[in-house]
This record gives C-alpha cells, sequence and structure tokens, in this order.
C-alpha cells in the first residue's frame, strides 16, 4: 500500500507524513528512510538535525539512502511500515550527485550494451525516473505500508535552465505516476491535510502538530 | 481568526472584500498595526515577513501579538511552491513563512485556499 503526501516547502508535510504513519501503521516496526545525502555545510546538517528533533521519541528506525532506494530492502524487515523522506531528494541524487550517472552523461555510447547498472536504456528520455519507479516498486512490494514524501515544486512561473527544467519535469512524472498508484494522496498546506485521493476527510486538530510552541 | 491562503493574483483580496465585508479603509497592506481596534485585516503577509527579515528583526514576534488579537484576518501568498531558491535569503524566507502559516493556521478558525478567485475551506 502507498501513501502519497505532498505539500511546499514550510507546509509541514513531514510532521503530517511522520505522524500519519504512525497512526495509520498496523506493521509493527516503523522505519524512516532518509534520502538526503549528509552535506558538510551548515544549511544541510541543521536541516537533518531538525528532523531528527522532529522525529526524536516517535520510535523510527532510520534507514539511510541516497541512491538505488532497493538498495535498503535487506536491512527493512518485510511487512513493516516505511516513510521515505523524501523523493525531491532522491531523485536530486540519482540525477546530480552520482558518480556513475556523471560517466553516464559525459560517455553515453559506452553504456549503450547494459546501460547503467545495467537498467538504463539509452534512448529512453529520462531513464533516471524509471530506475527510481522499478526501486519504489520492489520496496513497496517488500514492505506493508509505504508513504511517499514528495514536493510540489511546480508553482512559481520562473523559467529556468534545461537541467533544472529536466529535474522539474522529472519529479512531476514521479509524483503523477505514484498518485496513479497510490490508495491516498495527500496535500499539506499550512499544517493542514488535504485530501486529494482516497477515503478519508480532512482531520485538521489532530496534525497540525506542526504547530506547536510559539510562531 | 481568518487564514486566507493562495498562490499571487488568485483573488484573494476580491474574496475577503465580499465575504466578510472588509473595506479598502480596514486593510493593512503588509504592515502589522500597533494599536489596533475593532477588526484587523492584514494583506500580503509575505511581504511583511520579507521586509521585516530584510531589517534584521523578528517577524515571528510581531505576528505572535497580533494572532492575540480576537478579529483578525490575515492574507498571505503561497510561497513555498516553487524550485527550493539558490540564494540563502530566498530560501529562508520561504522556510519562515511556511512555519508562520502554519502556527497561524493552527489557531485560526477559519482557513480558506483560493485558486483561481474560487474560495476552499481546508479548515
Amino acid at each position: 500500500m502507498i501513501i502519497l503526501v505532498l505539500g511546499g516547502s514550510g507546509s509541514g508535510k513531514s510532521e503530517f507524513a511522520e505522524n500519519y504513519i504512525i497512526r495509520e501503521n498496523k506493521y509493527g516496526t516503523c522505519y524512516y528512510l532518509a534520502t538526503m545525502k549528509a552535506g558538510e555545510d551548515e544549511e544541510t546538517k541543521n536541516r537533518i538535525e531538525r528532523h531528527r528533533k522532529l522525529r526524536k521519541d516517535k520510535g523510527f528506525v532510520t534507514v539511510e539512502q541516497a541512491f538505488d532506494i532497493e538498495k535498503c530492502i535487506c536491512r527493512i524487515k518485510p511487512e513493516t511500515a516505511v516513510l521515505l523522506e523524501d523523493l525531491s531528494n532522491l531523485l536530486a541524487n540519482e540525477m546530480f550527485a552520482r558518480e556513475d550517472r556523471k560517466a553516464f552523461e559525459e560517455n553515453k555510447g559506452d553504456f549503450d550494451e547494459k546501460g547503467l547498472e545495467g537498467n538504463c536504456k539509452s534512448g529512453k528520455e529520462y531513464p533516471v525516473t524509471e530506475r527510481i519507479e522499478e526501486g519504489i516498486s520492489k520496496l513497496n512490494n517488500h514492505c506493508g505500508l509505504l508513504l511517499i514524501v514528495s514536493n510540489n515544486i511546480f508553482e512559481d512561473g520562473i523559467e529556468y535552465d534545461d537541467t533544472t527544467k529536466e529535474y522539474i519535469r522529472s519529479l512531476a512524472g514521479l509524483n503523477k505516476d505514484i498518485a496513479a498508484v497510490a490508495d491516498e494522496v495527500w496535500e499539506v498546506v499550512c499544517g493542514i491535510p488535504v485530501p486529494h485521493k482516497g477515503e478519508k476527510k480532512t482531520q485538521n486538530e489532530t496534525w497540525v502538530s506542526a504547530a506547536d510552541g510559539n510562531i | 481568526m481568518v487564514l486566507i491562503i493562495g498562490g499571487a493574483f488568485q483573488g484573494k483580496t476580491k474574496y475577503v472584500k465580499e465575504k466578510y465585508g472588509v473595506k479598502d479603509a480596514e486593510i493593512y497592506d503588509a504592515v502589522i498595526p500597533n494599536n489596533p481596534d475593532g477588526r484587523i485585516v492584514i494583506n500580503h503577509l509575505h511581504e511583511y515577513i520579507r521586509r521585516s527579515m530584510k531589517n534584521g528583526e523578528n517577524p515571528e514576534e510581531e505576528i505572535e501579538k497580533i494572532t492575540e488579537h480576537e478579529n483578525v484576518v490575515i492574507l498571505c501568498d503561497e510561497i513555498g511552491n516553487g524550485v527550493v531558491p539558490f540564494d540563502p535569503f530566498e530560501r529562508e524566507f520561504r522556510e519562515r513563512t511556511g512555519r508562520i502559516l502554519i502556527r497561524i493556521a493552527a489557531k485560526a478558525e477559519t482557513v480558506e485556499r483560493v485558486v483561481c478567485g474560487i474560495a476552499m475551506r481546508i479548515k
């Protein structure tokens, strides 16, 4: 079962996702699948630290996997709950941060035979999203509940360079494909979950935990 | 308290004028009033937050204070639905605005989201 949670920057999507998966989890262990690449800069460190604080005491088992998402399966017990946080980082890592991807881009011709790790076939326009979707599908078959957090980055009306455009289009493709197979799709707006797919009604009061404390 | 959220130029101001009978003279545009009485209507909250941050002030404090009043209507643009900006100030601006809106939404009785002039009550 897949649940997709979307939201913009500072929307409270992570807080909602964490609380929601804990509530919906009938599978025992709840894994937090962190895709952010631990960086050296202060901002990344602070960001990771903020998320650690947020989920402290919630009982998650953290698993880090910045690429090849299916490779985490050996560290996750079958039929458990997994919170993938988040898809936009995973995509960025796959597109811009992996060494073999760079080699692939530079020497596309050399990879024609088996592609990148045997998955990429040249001639396909956006092989990265296919790789990610394959990984997600394997992960979903392995666990009982997979909650995927993703971003809404599509509404700023800015004309970006080709690389950024490819990233935006790829993330939109992933969101659409996952939403199509998901049991539930939520969008978090100002900490309020708005349902787009599934049976549930908005449950504001229960989920606005992002707002604890003062502004 | 009422919070109206939505993208730029989606008809938020027109909507509150019609729905809540707000007059132009009542509206504080990107300003937090010092000693207000009666209903307080604050438009373009994101612009206030940006200016306040630029001046090295603490927008959270002033906004927290104003939300203690009973009769407050706040209008703010949704600014978080884009590509993460390259500029650190812009990144921080989006994050802080988002966090402030979460807090306002939690305290508000009503949150409405305006898209293409159409309002959807989400709380």
